[in-house]
């Protein structure tokens, strides 16, 4: 069954259009991400699904049903509030509980509805404590049980971890995945942060500009990014994107780099469309795809080998990153763990060319395939 | 020296004259209520005789229960209208900034500007009344402003009008306070406009009612040019107030004892509600830092 | 795709609304409607009914009469002197208060020393004092400095019962400034004086807007000071306008009464139309303290 699906969505304000030519569709029980970067839209969208802004064009379903003219509370839906939103005159209990209360629901079967939340979040001993005499965190959980306790279709969070300081925000975020993996309800969730959206969902969906960039699992939009803004946007240390000349000869295709006054040529194994000889294209490498060590079951010939200067070294502790100049970028890639590698060394360096990504420098398309 | 001292040296004169013209001249106010002081200030201390005399006079029963009356009409009704009047504007309205100015305007007129309108308006001979005869209404009566019994109710509807658009302003920057979040929460909670308001945004806006009561009870209490253009205090003593009284006594009767009494009367009443709401409010900042 | 079909049902609500919003904008409005057009009408007119009616003879003789003939005082000189007077009591008066209350204000909030809390209440306190509490020793003291009666006299009231207000609206504004700046003034070597007026002061025109204006506002509308303290020379405006209205001999001439008080209000009027946004800051200022 379909979680959610929408449909060539649009969203006007006036004459201003913020989203268009929205499609969507996740099964009943998926992590649904939106992310990207501040004013792409995103929460606009999960607002839409919300009913909290006008569907302006397309149509919205929810589990089947098309929703577009219900409200909010109609919708069967719950929502998690960046600010969490919880009604401060009213106690844990009745935060939880207020929805249910509008809806009539029998103070008996909320009161057993309460009770069951609160056991499931471990805030059973704050139920009659006041908002403003809760932690962040606490009124956090208090602000999922009020989704939680309404058992709806669909969860909606909006950028729900923002306000947590990181160590928080990182524990959070592990329980927000385990009690979807508990309840197996369909959610979605607003988030600008990448690596949420990496860790957290069973399906990304990255906006900018009011479109949709590319959708998929984590591994598609990391391995696979559609094009230079999705690439660009998903990891951290985000992935390389330098000017690259490409040419193409007997042995196939190549791409031409610069390194200080050097130019380094690498064999390209992928294919790209025969207009772009001798043309100048995005290359797009992951640092990790950059490395000091030559990994060991690797094949001998994955790897093109070079010599670069080192212009800056970052340890961040498991891993020490470099950077060097190719093609006028500082360009990040992964040395030795523990590297004593310092500014102005030289070290001896593997590109795994076969996981390069090349796109179009103007449009950002994808063009290897 | 001179240097070190410098902030205090400069905050001096200010402080100086506040000190002397408010506390000091309360002081003065307080050792006249206890002397016999008539048309002069005497220093002839009689103890708390003048406040004996002052509760006995019939004059001051009346001004005390008419502040009653009028005090809780002027207060209910300035908070009940100036709420309804901020959860109006609330409505993302056109020409918003128009109806507000609207509302507000009379704030900015002298309070015998107002009485002057609503003392001919509410004139059974020219106002109201004979409006509503000329519309062919013949036995349309409105002439509470001459009746002793009603002519308090005419001083609360020209009080409420005027300062109805300062509780507004209040109430409105309360609700625009409240977090626009916590209403998108209860719109998926399902809450109607109505529950929203009752169950969720009144309940939050304490401190403004707080804020606004005490600002109104100060008002009421100071109540006197209206009353003097309006009805000077008549008909009779129907609309005279412990201000109206504390005149009357000290400038017109030489009854300056007394006079000086009813004043120190007027500041207590003040202070019962002045001074905790400064407590609290310290205390409630205090808490915020 | 289906949409809410707009009914008559669906706009019920709007329509209540927008109703409810344009009565009470017509019964705060109707006051002054009523005063307005019966200020240009003769006065036979308004005696034989028809106040909410536009004039059938329009006439501006109630204004100058108002203005310059009304008997008020001994003599039948109209408003034009007591306008006079409220004009050269309010100016230095809402001059000094502001003064006075920047220069509080400003050590308070960035020279605080020991006690500094104690004269801040003491203030505080000023602005909620019920005027009949001074009247007595003030009376007296006026008297006693030859001020019984004069316009410096009302000058010297309104100023001094002005600062617990000027202070208050200073002191919150100048609360809030940012302190690293003063911090960085200070290391550059500047003192107390040179970092008021070349720091504070030119960043404080917004408060410096709002203080004179609730001042003006409030000295100008001021009655019971004016007539405690003044006597017939020197009455201000709204006082002149209460014998106006009030006075008990020969027929009321209501019409010169409305633009009388029309006069009295134009001043506080026209500020509260060009600038009624700073006025309303003012009103907030005052009531949200410390």
């Amino acid at each position: 069954m379909t979680g959610l699906s929408i449909k060539k969505a649009g969203k006007l304000y006036g004459s201003v259009r913020v989203l268009q030519d929205i499609n969507i569709d996740i099964d009943e029980g998926e992590f649904l991400v939106l992310v990207g970067p501040s004013g792409c839209g995103k929460s606009t969208l999960l607002n839409m699904i919300a009913g909290l802004e006008e569907i302006s064009e397309g149509e919205i379903s929810i589990a089947g049903n098309v929703v577009n003219d219900l409200e909010p509370s109609e919708r069967d839906i719950a929502m998690v509030f960046q600010s969490y939103a919880l009604y401060p005159t009213m106690t844990v209990a009745g935060n939880i509980s207020f929805g249910l209360e509008i809806r009539r629901v029998p103070k008996a079967e909320r009161d057993a509805a309460v009770a069951k939340v609160a056991d499931l979040l471990q805030i059973g001993h704050l139920l009659d404590r006041k908002p403003s005499q809760l932690s962040g965190g606490q009124r956090q959980r208090v602000a999922m049980g009020r989704a939680l306790v309404r058992d709806p279709k669909l969860f909606l969070f909006d950028e729900p971890l923002s306000n947590l300081d990181a160590k928080l925000r990182v524990e959070m975020r592990t329980e927000i995945k385990k009690l979807h993996k508990k309840t197996g309800k369909t959610i979605v969730y607003v988030t600008h942060d990448q690596i949420e959206a990496m860790t957290m969902a069973t399906r990304i969906c990255v906006l900018e500009g009011g479109d949709i960039q590319q959708q998929g699992t984590p591994d598609e939009i990391y391995n696979n990014p559609a094009n230079a803004f999705v690439a660009g946007f998903m990891g951290s240390p985000p992935m390389n994107l330098m000017k690259a000349r490409a040419r193409k000869s007997a042995e196939g295709w190549g791409l031409t780099i610069s390194h200080g006054l050097e130019s380094i040529t690498l064999p390209y194994p992928r294919n790209l469309p025969d207009s772009y000889d001798n043309r100048v294209v995005t290359l797009g490498m992951r640092p990790e795809q950059i490395v000091e060590e030559y990994p060991r079951d690797a094949a001998e010939d994955a790897y093109y080998t070079t010599t670069c200067t080192l212009d800056l070294t970052e340890p961040t502790g498991a891993d020490t990153f470099g950077a060097i100049d190719l093609s006028g970028l500082e360009a990040i890639c992964k040395l030795k763990p523990g590297s004593r590698a310092d500014t102005g060394d030289q070290v001896e360096l593997h590109f795994e060319v076969g996981a390069a990504c090349v796109f179009d420098p103007e449009s950002g398309a994808r063009l290897d395939c | 020296m001179l240097k070190r001292y410098l902030p205090q040296i400069v905050i001096t004169p200010g402080t100086l004259l506040v000190l002397a013209g408010v506390y000091g001249f309360i002081a003065f106010t307080a050792a006249i209520s206890f002397t016999d002081s008539k048309i002069l200030p005497s220093y002839n201390f009689v103890g708390l005789r003048n406040y004996e005399n002052l509760f006995k006079l019939k004059a001051w029963d009346i001004a005390v229960s008419n502040l009653i009356i009028y005090s809780l009409l002027y207060i209910v009704i300035c908070c009940a209208l100036g709420l309804l009047l901020a959860i109006l504007i609330d409505q993302k309205i056109r020409a918003e900034s128009a109806f507000r100015s609207i509302y507000l305007y009379p704030m900015a007129l002298s309070f015998i500007v107002t009485g002057t309108a609503w003392k001919w308006f509410l004139d059974p001979g020219i106002g109201l009344e004979s409006v509503m005869h000329q519309f062919g209404w013949e036995s349309f009566q409105f002439s509470w402003i001459k009746d002793r019994e009603f002519a308090l109710y005419t001083i609360v509807i020209a009080a409420v009008w005027q300062t109805v658009g300062f509780a507004m302003a209040l109430f409105l920057a309360g609700l625009r306070g409240i977090d626009s979040e916590m209403l998108k929460a209860a719109r998926v909670d399902g809450a109607n406009t109505f529950q929203v308001y009752w169950r969720i945004i009144i309940p939050q806006l304490g401190y403004t009612f707080v804020s606004v009561m005490v600002i109104l009870v100060f008002n009421a209490i100071r109540t006197y040019d209206l009353i003097v253009v309006m009805t000077n205090g008549g008909p009779g003593r129907a609309t005279w107030l412990p201000s109206v009284f504390m005149y009357q006594y000290t400038f017109t009767r030489n009854q300056m004892g007394i006079g000086a009494a009813s004043a120190i009367m007027m500041l207590a009443l003040i202070a019962v509600f002045v001074i905790p709401y400064f407590w609290w409010e310290l205390k409630s900042q205090g808490k915020q830092k | 795709m289906t949409r809410k079909k707009k009914t008559f049902s669906a706009a019920l609500p709007k329509i209540v609304l927008y109703t409810s919003l344009l009565l009470f904008a017509f019964l705060f409005l109707m006051p002054m409607y009523v005063m307005l057009v019966n200020s240009v009408k003769p006065l036979e007119e308004i005696q034989s009914g028809g106040m909410m009616f536009l004039p059938q003879t329009w006439t501006f003789e109630p204004w100058f009469k108002a203005w310059s003939t009304a008997q008020i005082g001994v003599e039948p000189t109209g408003l034009r002197p007591y306008f006079w007077n409220s004009i050269l009591m309010v100016v230095p008066a809402v001059t000094v208060s502001t003064l006075l209350g920047a220069v509080n204000g400003y050590v308070l909030t960035q020279w605080v020393f020991r006690g500094h809390k104690i004269i801040f209440l003491m203030m505080l306190g000023a602005v909620f004092i019920p005027h009949q509490i001074i009247l007595i020793p003030m009376a007296r003291m006026l008297g006693f400095f030859g001020l019984a009666g004069t316009i410096p006299g009302l000058v010297v009231v309104h100023t001094l019962y002005g600062i617990g207000f000027t202070t208050l609206f200073f002191r919150n504004y100048y609360v809030a400034f940012p302190s690293d700046l003063m911090k960085a003034a200070k290391v550059d070597g500047a003192g107390l004086f040179r970092i008021f007026f070349w720091i504070m002061l030119p960043a404080s025109t917004p408060i410096i807007i709002v203080t004179v204006i609730w001042q003006f506002t409030n000295i100008w509308n001021d009655f019971l000071f004016g007539v405690s303290f003044a006597d017939y020379d020197s009455f201000p405006m709204t006082v002149a306008l209460n014998n106006l209205v009030n006075s008990s001999t020969g027929v009321k001439e209501y019409n010169v009464h409305f633009a009388g008080a029309f006069i009295a209000a134009v001043p506080t009027l026209l500020i509260y139309i060009f600038a009624g946004r700073y006025f309303v800051r003012g009103l907030m200022g005052g009531s949200v303290k410390g």
